[in-house]
């Protein structure tokens, strides 16, 4: 089974893609657990794509998402700049209320809730693959 | 995403919150969410209503947690659904932010 959605890098797309992996649920036989991890690590990704993705003289980045089943997994491919998140993983030394950096955490989350992560720059696009099962 | 505030006979304030804390929601109620963690000292977050959170909405919640505690004062999460929780813990936030089942709970990690 395959389902995808093509998507721009904007805040206002992100219910859409929200809304999108929830339609998907019934059909991949999703549990509450997986649904929520697939919308959580989705919407990281995405966030990053929206904050970092654009080149500063680049085009607006649009984004591609699809869902397999067997293993369940969703790739992401952008037009955005390189970004390896898989190397951003790199364990980090535990924050304090006083040192809490703004950002980071949303890969830590990708991290914690997908079996297995991978990334490959093809063609001057980045594709990045979750596994949730 | 609705947010609401309560003062408890305690003298805790309590920030309900009810919806989804992803972007959006995050978005929507963060401005209310650092007035009142910025205009009070002891805070409870009941997050029972919260059916989904993402890192934009930790965000929010560790920004008011960090502004509290610029003048000694405290902040406490109070009963997450089982995957908020997993999130709050996932991402180290229960480390920064203490975590409470029952209120009597958050209200002696707030007011201590």
């Amino acid at each position: 089974m395959h389902a995808g959605i093509t998507l721009a890098a904007e805040f206002g797309e992100l219910p859409k893609l929200a809304a999108w992996v929830e339609a998907q649920a019934a059909s991949f036989g999703l549990d509450a657990r997986e649904l929520y991890a697939m919308q959580l690590c989705l919407e990281e990704v995405a966030v990053n794509l929206v904050l970092h993705g654009r080149a500063e003289t680049g085009a607006a980045v649009r984004f591609t998402v699809a869902l397999e089943d067997a293993p369940l997994r969703v790739t992401v491919e952008d037009d955005g700049v390189a970004f390896d998140p898989t190397l951003a993983l790199a364990a980090t030394p535990a924050p304090t209320l006083e040192t809490v950096p703004e950002g980071g955490l949303g890969l830590k989350l990708v991290n914690g809730f997908t079996s297995r992560r991978d990334y490959a720059r093809i063609a001057g696009r980045n594709r990045l693959t979750l596994e949730f099962r | 995403m609705d947010i609401t505030f309560e003062q408890l006979p305690s003298g805790a304030t309590l920030i309900i919150l009810k919806g989804r804390m992803d972007v959006t929601g995050a978005m929507e109620v963060d401005l209310r969410f650092a007035a009142v963690a910025a205009a009070n000292r002891a805070v409870i977050v009941d997050l029972g209503g919260v059916e989904f959170l993402a890192s934009m909405g930790l965000r929010t919640l560790i920004m008011g947690a960090k502004s509290l505690k610029t003048k000694s004062g405290r902040m406490a999460l109070w009963r997450p659904l089982p995957m908020v929780e997993e999130v709050l813990v996932t991402s180290g936030t229960t480390t920064l932010i203490p975590l409470a089942h029952d209120l009597a709970e958050a209200e002696r990690l707030v007011l201590a």
